[in-house]
């Protein structure tokens, strides 16, 4: 299945799919039906003419077979038969015989003419137009043969052939004497083809004609001539294909009576299928498409719209950035439970949410509870005033001091965590360290301070002062190994202070001041290391934003002093 | 002279500040200490103190708390927070409440000393002696009685003292102290403790636990109130359980 495609379009489309399937199998169902019943309907309304047209001439034929019989025992005939050779008088006797016969037939007959053959060969004859005569033809013998009985030919198989090439049915047989039973000559009445013609037209068949066995046209619709085969030679109605003025129809003929043959072209049926039938089944595609419909509506609205509208929840939710619940109102149905165990879901995310959440909080707080140990050192403390009371209590006056400036040390070094303090704290600090630092290395040192009141309450970085008077305590005074001094000035700029660190020390060799001034690319990590002389510059750099914040000026064997410049940061008061 | 009390739970602590303060020099008198947040409540009264030191971190009433209590009951009482944690927090709390200075520990004496010097100023700016105020209504013996009333009724509330009792019935705590002794023959601060006691020898006969004693006696400090309990019995809780 496409994804693109929602359900309702997938829907729609096998219902359509479904609709041109049937739509498909109804058409050539109904156009099979149609045409198989036409074919039969043709059939038989060709049937019917066939058999109605040779009815018909049956019928004729036993009309002329007694017109031919008055005629055979008509007395002037009959004398005209019997008489001598020459005798033209009896011809006309003869002639007026049968026309005293035709005439009695002329309403229902289409006698065209008649003849009287007697043996010798000499006739008398009735009707209109001229004849070729042919007596001794193949014919005669034929119907001499046939002792009496009448006999249908056409033309008379060339005995009698009419000068206009009209084609006559002719009646011949045999006359015999009633006294002698003697042979005394032939009777043939030509029959006109029209005769039939007006039969043929009245039957319902897109076309009819009379043929003979080989083919020739006797009347009807000459079209449908082209179309005989041999085939309508028997007596059984015989049906075939074929086009027929344009449209393909059945054609069908037999020959009821030798030597004729009926065609008959199967007419077009108007209906072929009943209209009740055509319309049971439009109803029941419209029911089907109805159905369709309705199923497409019943589906959009039940199964489609609660999707779309969990969709649309679901995507609020998403978009939101919040695991929000679905508070839209969903069927009571599979989508309803959908939307509930997406609520579930939900629910149970955002427990899981909540618990992580408590947890990163807890372990935060454990995390902060052991930072917090580290930095205030309540131990450490309090310890330390133990132990200041035990000094106390022994009069060790020079201990409790020494306890009480490492108290003040590490309170001011530890304290809070800040990384800017006011510069009397800073101070204090150093002042604190080179105290106790005093006490491990006696008079190695001495400390001197010029301080301008108005930079103490200025804000400095936390811990620039004691790693740069550790700095000159180590690589500065004692490698000299005689007492030296250490001097801290404060100096009010205009916008900003200027810190001097200066030891009368060993100085610093032009490579070394290089060194400590080159900035440190690793910035990170001399932060983290940042309380050697290396890193306090950097520290210091970083924090004033600058690098020629930091000067030193050395001269081997004499001094070496640190210029500090801090740009001008907030005042504030020592305490609360 | 001023009187000074020192409130820290370690003894060290109170130890190292009383010694190594020369207070009659600063003209200052040390008056006693206190362990905990309840012990100070129970001998503030009987101290009387104009300055008190206290730390934060104590079991069972932090220094705030007593800070809260205290002046309330004392709104001249000069309160100098020293603790260990320098905490903002902490900061902030007292801020709102009327302590005077906030130091960290460990102390430096000069730092101590410069402070104490500062509240001195503070308390001869209020011209507070430490003296009784005259003028207060005359306490007649049948109030001494509904007192008495009061206290056996109310003996459990830790809160309760020679202050809060004063303030509850109108009076001068400091007169009200010795019409009291004058009248019933004891401090009012030993007949709530009297009190106490005889109520902790009943639960130590039904074999409480200690601190479960303690906290229904209105002494939440179980460290305090067996120092109480053997003062007064002479024997310890769990002696006088055996």
């Amino acid at each position: 299945m496409n994804k693109e495609r929602s359900i309702q379009q997938t829907t729609l489309l096998v219902f359509i799919v479904l609709l041109l399937f049937f739509g498909t199998i109804f058409i050539t169902a109904s156009s099979i039906i149609t045409r198989h019943s036409t074919k039969e309907l043709q059939k038989r309304a060709s049937e019917t003419a066939l058999n109605n047209v040779s009815t018909y001439m049956d019928a004729s034929m036993k009309n002329y077979n007694y017109a031919s019989r008055l005629i055979m025992v008509n007395e002037r005939v009959v004398h005209f038969l019997r008489a001598n050779l020459a005798d033209k008088s009896m011809a006309y006797e003869a002639r007026m015989g049968i026309y005293e016969i035709t005439n009695m037939y002329s309403s229902i007959s289409h006698i065209d003419s008649v003849y009287v053959f007697r043996i010798d060969g000499d006739y008398a004859n009735t009707g209109k137009g001229e004849y070729y005569v042919d007596f001794d033809n193949e014919e005669k013998e034929r119907i001499l043969s046939e002792r009496g009985r009448a006999i249908l030919a056409v033309n008379c198989n060339g005995m009698l052939l009419k000068k206009d090439d009209t084609p006559m049915l002719t009646l011949s047989r045999a006359i015999y004497d009633i006294s002698s039973q003697e042979l005394i000559g032939i009777l043939v009445i030509n029959i006109n083809t029209e005769a039939f013609s007006e039969m043929l037209s009245l039957q319902q068949a897109a076309g009819m004609c009379l043929l003979d066995t080989q083919g020739n046209y006797l009347c009807g619709d000459f079209e449908l001539k082209r179309l005989y085969t041999d085939a309508f030679n028997s007596t059984e109605i015989t049906s075939e294909e074929s086009k027929f003025n344009g449209t393909r129809t059945t054609i069908s003929g037999y020959s009821p009576i030798s030597p004729l043959v009926i065609m008959c072209a199967g007419t077009r049926v108007a209906k072929a299928l009943p209209s009740e039938t055509s319309m049971a089944l439009l109803m029941i595609i419209t029911a089907f498409l109805i159905s369709i419909l309705f199923l497409i509506w019943f589906i959009s609205r039940n199964i489609a719209n609660p999707i779309y509208k969990l969709d649309e929840a679901m995507e609020r939710t998403k978009s939101s950035g919040w695991l929000k619940r679905i508070d839209e109102q969903m069927p009571n149905n599979e989508i309803g439970r959908l939307a509930e165990s997406y609520n579930g879901m939900i629910d149970y995310l955002n427990e899981l949410f909540n618990r992580l959440i408590e947890e990163e909080k807890n372990n935060q707080k454990a995390e902060m509870r052991v930072l917090q140990e580290q930095i205030k050192p309540h131990f450490l403390y309090n310890t330390l005033e133990t132990i200041s009371y035990l000094a106390v209590q022994e009069n060790a006056e020079e201990a409790h001091s020494a306890l009480e400036t490492l108290g003040s040390f590490y309170r001011n070094f530890l304290s809070k965590g800040d990384r800017e303090i006011p510069l009397r704290r800073e101070l204090k600090i150093t002042q604190d360290y080179l105290a106790l630092q005093k006490l491990r290395y006696g008079d190695t040192f001495t400390d001197e301070y010029d301080l301008d009141e108005r930079t103490m309450d200025c804000v400095v970085p936390k811990l620039i002062l004691q790693p740069l008077v550790e700095n000159s305590i180590y690589h500065g005074v004692r490698p000299k190994g005689e007492q030296g001094i250490i001097r801290i000035t404060t100096k009010m700029e205009e916008d900003g202070i200027v810190i001097k660190v200066y030891d009368s020390g060993v100085g610093m060799t032009r490579e070394q001041i290089e060194s400590a001034l080159t900035p440190d690319k690793e910035d990170s990590k001399s932060m983290i290391s940042g309380f050697g002389l290396h890193g306090t510059i950097n520290r210091i750099r970083y924090y004033c934003d600058g690098d020629d914040v930091v000067k030193i000026t050395s001269e081997p064997g004499e001094f070496t002093e640190f210029e500090i410049y801090i740009p001008k940061m907030k005042e504030v008061r020592e305490g609360i | 002279m001023y009187r000074v009390m020192i409130i820290d739970d370690e003894t060290s602590a109170r130890k190292l500040l009383h010694a190594s303060i020369d207070w009659e020099g600063l003209g200052l008198e040390f008056v006693g200490e206190a362990a905990s947040g309840i012990e100070a409540i129970n001998i503030i009264d009987d101290l009387r103190p104009d300055i008190v030191f206290v730390d934060i971190f104590m079991p069972f009433m932090n220094g705030i708390e007593f800070t809260k209590v205290a002046t309330q009951r004392y709104p001249n009482l000069v309160i100098i927070v020293l603790t260990g944690f320098d905490d903002f927090e902490y900061a902030r709390q007292c801020v709102c409440l009327p302590v005077v200075e906030y130091m960290l520990k460990p102390i430096v004496r000069k730092d101590v000393q410069d402070v104490l010097i500062r509240v001195k100023d503070i308390l001869k700016k209020r011209n507070i002696h430490g003296q009784d105020r005259m003028g207060d209504p005359e306490i007649n013996p049948t109030a001494i009685d509904q007192i008495v009333a009061y206290i056996k009724e109310n003996y459990t509330d830790s809160e309760i003292n020679l202050a809060s009792v004063a303030q509850q019935f109108g009076f001068n705590s400091s007169y009200l102290s010795r019409k009291f002794k004058q009248e019933t023959g004891q401090s009012f601060v030993d007949f709530l403790l009297k009190c106490r006691m005889d109520r902790a020898i009943i639960l130590a006969q039904s074999g409480k636990k200690m601190f479960e004693a303690a906290n229904e006696v209105g002494i939440p400090d179980p460290n305090y109130f067996g120092r109480c309990f053997k003062k007064y019995t002479g024997m310890s809780f769990s002696e006088y359980k055996g």
